[in-house]
């Protein structure tokens, strides 16, 4: 569904990914791991049209992404749930999640996302719809992250660090809620420092180091091999 | 006490008119960070399309609306053509707008002549209302209605209707906006020609006040960036207190203090910078 090939970007003259290939097939979550630096983000910002690649190519179905801005590649169906969770302060939790909705346009009997749907999932959002975005604690935050990105009836999500900052109980939630939305038929390329996470819900682990692939499995596969965590993710 | 609240009239009409000017600018420049230097231009574009229309026995109404489209219109070409280039780069756009304003003057010169022209308050408004022994013109009072309702325009817009949401989410996060699938391009330009318009309307509605002359575009620019300034950088409603304040604190310092008026203008944008260097309304900065 999705596919990166030989994908090369630079911030200036720092090249960050040097030659990214990778794929995620329809109905898949994989899981992008790797430190602090390693280019997992600016994979991510590559793929949603935030930072444009130098070379290579970018192809979901049957288009090209690279040449194409944000809001094209948003409307191809792919949703971004951002690293650090990007709430719009000045807007409250409905307006967060209204300003961007969007109706799905195939017919394929998947959910259709509105806000009734969204605040069936998570229905906190519900009560403190009236607050501002901003005033919601870590875990509500990135479900309103989670939300908004739903209100644009994606087929496919970006998911950047959805664990990062949130306390154990509330990572198992988020891990629950992501196995829900595959299980909605949604394939989802997320990003994670949080390994038992990724593995718990994702089919296929990417291992990113410096800007290249260096390793891909299952998380089984990953699990056994302490060489692998050890060597590239500091474990 | 008759004077004096005719005198308030007066501060209140060229109030709202300064509101309606200042509130194109500091909208381009909260959504945009744009500072359009050639606002005043456009003030004095939309004063003389007027003209133009009611010379050609328009009513005068009519060529309002004329004159708010085609500013309108002129800030999409704007936009489109050059603005659009230098989003975020400061100095090519202080040159860029200030070059424009130049552009359009002389292009007003060359086709209207450099010769004093008023607008004639339209036949509707060019009454008084008397109440007891005070009497008001009608056409400032209309001004003033007019200026309240831009405010409960623009407080409609921004936070009840979708389009506000965007706009607001704009400015807390331009690149997350365009992720979620909004063509902020499109919306650039459309906020762009809002604010045209609005420059346009407000030409079209101080004429009458006061007049079309050869470097009214740099007169008015000045005073709406003070107001501007005063009220907070890109916020409209900020805008709208301080344009009232300038409006009377002008009038009346032109009835008592002729030769200072200006100057009194000034020290009261100093003082409120002292007090809040972001502004009345402005965000605060961190
Ligand atoms: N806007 C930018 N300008 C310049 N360099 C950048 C920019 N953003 C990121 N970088 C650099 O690019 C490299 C990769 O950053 P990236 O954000 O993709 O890492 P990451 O894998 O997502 O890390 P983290 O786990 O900390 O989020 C880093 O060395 C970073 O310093
Ligand atoms: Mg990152």
């Amino acid at each position: 569904m999705l596919e990166l090939q030989d994908v090369h970007s630079y911030y200036g003259t720092s090249y960050i990914l040097q030659g990214v290939t990778f794929s995620v097939s329809e109905g898949k979550c994989v899981a992008l791991l790797g430190r602090n630096g390693a280019g997992k983000t600016t994979t991510i910002h590559t793929i949603a049209g935030l930072h444009k690649s130098k070379r290579g190519s970018i192809r979901f179905k049957d288009k090209q992404l690279q040449s194409l801005s944000p809001h094209q590649i948003s409307h191809l169906g792919i949703g971004l749930v951002p690293q650090g969770r990007r709430i719009f302060s000045s807007l409250t939790v409905k307006e967060n999640l209204t300003m961007s909705a969007r109706k799905r346009k195939a017919n394929d009997g998947r959910i259709n996302w509105g806000l009734e749907k969204i605040y069936e999932l998570f229905p906190v959002l519900k009560e403190r719809e009236k607050n501002l975005g901003t005033q919601l604690s870590g875990g509500q935050q990135q479900m309103l992250a989670i939300g908004r990105a739903l209100m644009t009836n994606p087929e496919f999500l970006l998911m950047d660090e959805p664990s990062e900052g949130l306390a154990p109980v509330i990572i198992d939630q988020v891990g629950d809620i992501i196995i829900k939305l595959k299980e909605t038929g949604l394939s989802i390329l997320m990003v994670e420092q949080n390994i038992a996470l990724a593995c718990k819900v994702a089919d296929e682990i990417l291992i990113m180091n410096k800007g290249k692939i260096v390793w891909n499995g299952t998380p089984d596969g990953l699990m056994k091999n302490e060489e692998i965590q050890h060597k590239y993710l500091g474990v | 006490m008759s004077i004096f609240l005719a005198q308030l009239l007066t501060g209140l009409a060229y109030g709202m008119l300064y509101f309606m000017i200042a509130a194109g600018l500091t909208i381009i420049l909260g959504v945009m960070n744009v500072v359009n230097l050639a606002h005043g231009t456009l003030f004095m574009l939309g004063a003389y399309i007027v003209f133009t229309f009611i010379s050609d026995e328009l009513n005068f109404w009519i060529a309002l609306l004329i004159s708010v489209l085609l500013t309108a219109v002129l800030g999409i070409i704007l936009e489109k053509l050059l603005i659009k280039h230098v989003y975020g780069k400061e100095l090519e756009q202080v040159l860029l707008t200030f070059g424009l304003s130049f552009i359009i003057a002389d292009v007003v010169k060359w086709i209207w002549g450099t010769e004093m022209q008023t607008l004639p308050v339209p036949a509707l408004l060019d009454a008084s209302l008397s109440i007891g022994e005070m009497v008001f013109p009608l056409y400032r009072l209309f001004v003033v209605f007019i200026g309240c309702l831009l405010a409960l325009l623009l407080w409609y817009l921004e936070s009840k209707t979708r389009i506000g949401a965007i706009i607001r989410a704009g400015v807390d996060d331009r690149a997350m906006v365009g992720a979620l699938g909004i063509n902020v391009g499109l919306v650039f330009t459309g906020v762009f020609a809002f604010g045209a318009a609005l420059a346009g309307l407000s030409g079209a509605l101080g004429g009458p006040l006061i007049g079309m002359y050869t470097g009214m575009d740099n007169e008015i620019l000045v005073t709406s960036l003070i107001v501007v300034v005063i009220g907070g950088l890109g916020s409209w409603k900020g805008s709208f207190i301080s344009a009232i304040l300038v409006g009377v604190i002008e009038t009346f310092g032109k009835v008592w203090f002729p030769s200072l008026s200006m100057l009194i203008v000034f020290l009261i944008m100093m003082v409120v910078l002292i007090i809040r260097p972001q502004g009345l309304f402005g965000r605060e900065v961190a």
